[in-house]
């Protein structure tokens, strides 16, 4: 019944309890956004845009003392499916306190974190489950895209862009589209991304969940600085997409990588053109003009809604 | 006529049973060598790469024989279902299952059954340790079962032809 509803990679990654209550309260997947399990407290599920309880009998409900009390053997089984067993084989994405599964699916975990020379050497006693799940919007970028061609189509060449966004907005989700429409098709071109916490493709076993083009090479779970030089020497790529630069060294691969002929598309958190500016570590990086676009992104309600799209200098080329 | 045919058989079957014998403690001690084999394999595995256990185990299975590439394989697709069994569980059920298709005594079948209760654990470290450990046990084991078929092997052949023989005899 339920295997109709929710994709069997789903539901196998969910204790045998779980399943059965997820699966008698006839979600819609495409609907369901997180399940949040904590150990002794109720099963909570983000459904809609809206918090929901669930429970055997009662299906989705606003009824916490009729919620279902998630138990530490539900956390342990769950645990060992996102896992596939093998937790030693998760070991670098536990540290950063998530695990993708297949599907692209983000597993966060809480627990008692374990510390060693000032590092974090895992998470034991797993008391906490978000499972959230990845929901692509296809067809985002449509809007972008014509801005980030220099000419009719890719072969003419593609301009250095930079999508600005405040968490949440959607900037991930519209890179990872622009992405997809750069690579595919007869016109394509060979994209490659450098996809460092592994939300732009959601690789599982190196294999890439989303959506991201036929002509798109992954380096998964990378730091973008090593990764950038990587791929220029491997892979040859026309363009190359990073999610989220945050310091110095990454502003210095990009540039490497711009000097060697290469596009890049990247994404920033911040709210507009100016506070971009004011930050130390991307103000020479707008001084140099690095970038020829900058696409701004809404901080709300509708995700990747675009707010404008900014030239080199700063001027608005779309405002909506 | 009949008596003759009689006693052919007694000696083919008497000999047979004791070739049988010997054989069986050469098959256990090659079973056992194939154990240690896949240890030390699924210890590279875990040294050297980052999967999952599932298909590590699959993998291994492609180059071992029967009948510990069917128990790996079915180990291998047991893990995939998610089906509520924990990992030791779902590898001693299998050892169970097949234990009719090995040559190993209780004591061996009982550690074998065990490895399961150390895999799949986040520190690769503890899992390498205990797999040494196991293996150091397996390393005794093959040392006794190969003095024993130096000793045992030509008396089993020797008693199954004598035996033959001295049933002969008492029937004559």
């Amino acid at each position: 019944m339920y295997s109709e509803i929710i994709p069997t990679h789903l539901k196998h990654i969910l204790s045998l309890n779980l399943r059965r209550i997820l699966g008698n309260a006839g979600l819609n997947y495409n609907k369901l956004q997180e399940v949040r399990l904590r150990c002794n407290q109720p099963l909570i599920l983000y459904y809609d845009n809206q918090e929901f309880y669930s429970s055997e009998e009662q299906g989705l409900h606003k009824r916490l003392e009729q919620a279902y009390i998630v138990t530490h053997r539900d956390i342990h089984e769950t645990m060992e499916y996102v896992s596939n067993y093998s937790f030693y084989a998760f070991e670098e994405e536990m540290k950063q306190g998530f695990i993708t599964v297949a599907g692209g699916h983000r597993v966060g975990i809480t627990g008692k974190v374990l510390m060693e020379n000032g590092k974090i050497k895992n998470i034991q006693y797993v008391a906490g489950i978000n499972i959230r799940f990845a929901h692509e919007v296809i067809g985002c970028g449509q809007q972008v895209f014509p801005y980030l061609l220099k000419g009719k189509d890719c072969s003419d060449g593609i301009y250095n862009a930079l999508i600005i966004s405040a968490p949440g907005a959607g900037k991930t989700t519209l890179l990872r589209d622009v992405i997809r429409m750069l690579s595919s098709g007869a016109e394509g071109v060979t994209v490659g991304v450098v996809d460092e916490r592994s939300e732009i493709a959601a690789c599982y076993l190196g294999v890439p969940q989303n959506q991201v083009g036929i002509r798109t090479d992954v380096l998964d779970a990378c730091p973008k600085a090593i990764g950038i030089p990587m791929l220029i020497r491997t892979m040859s790529p026309k363009v190359i997409a990073v999610d989220e630069i945050g310091g110095e060294k990454d502003v210095e691969a990009i540039r490497a990588g711009i000097y060697c002929g290469c596009a890049f598309i990247g994404t920033v958190h911040g709210t507009s053109f100016e506070e971009l500016q004011r930050k130390p570590v991307y103000k020479k990086m707008l001084e140099q003009n690095l970038f020829q676009r900058y696409i701004v992104l809404s901080a709300k309600p509708q995700i990747c809604k675009i707010c404008s799209i900014l030239d080199e200098k700063g001027e608005e080329l779309l405002e909506c | 006529m009949l008596k003759t045919i009689g006693f052919v058989l007694i000696f083919i079957s008497g000999s047979g049973m004791g070739l049988r014998a010997s054989y069986n403690l050469q098959l256990r001690l090659e079973q056992m060598k194939q154990i240690q084999g896949i240890l030390l394999k699924i210890k590279g595995e875990l040294r050297y790469s980052h999967q999952p256990m599932s298909m590590i185990l699959n993998h291994i299975a492609k180059n071992t024989a029967a009948p510990f590439s069917c128990i790996l394989e079915q180990i291998s697709e047991t893990l995939e279902l998610h089906n509520g069994a924990s990992m030791s569980e779902i590898w001693r059920q299998t050892i169970e299952e097949y234990k009719d298709k090995v040559y190993l005594r209780k004591g061996e079948l009982q550690l074998l059954s065990e490895h399961g209760t150390i895999l799949g654990y986040l520190d690769k470290e503890l899992q390498m340790n205990q797999l040494d450990l196991q293996l150091v046990q397996w390393n005794r084991m093959i040392e006794q079962s190969e003095l024993e078929l130096q000793s045992n092997a030509k008396l089993y052949r020797s008693l199954g032809v004598m035996g033959s023989i001295l049933t002969i005899i008492i029937l004559l």
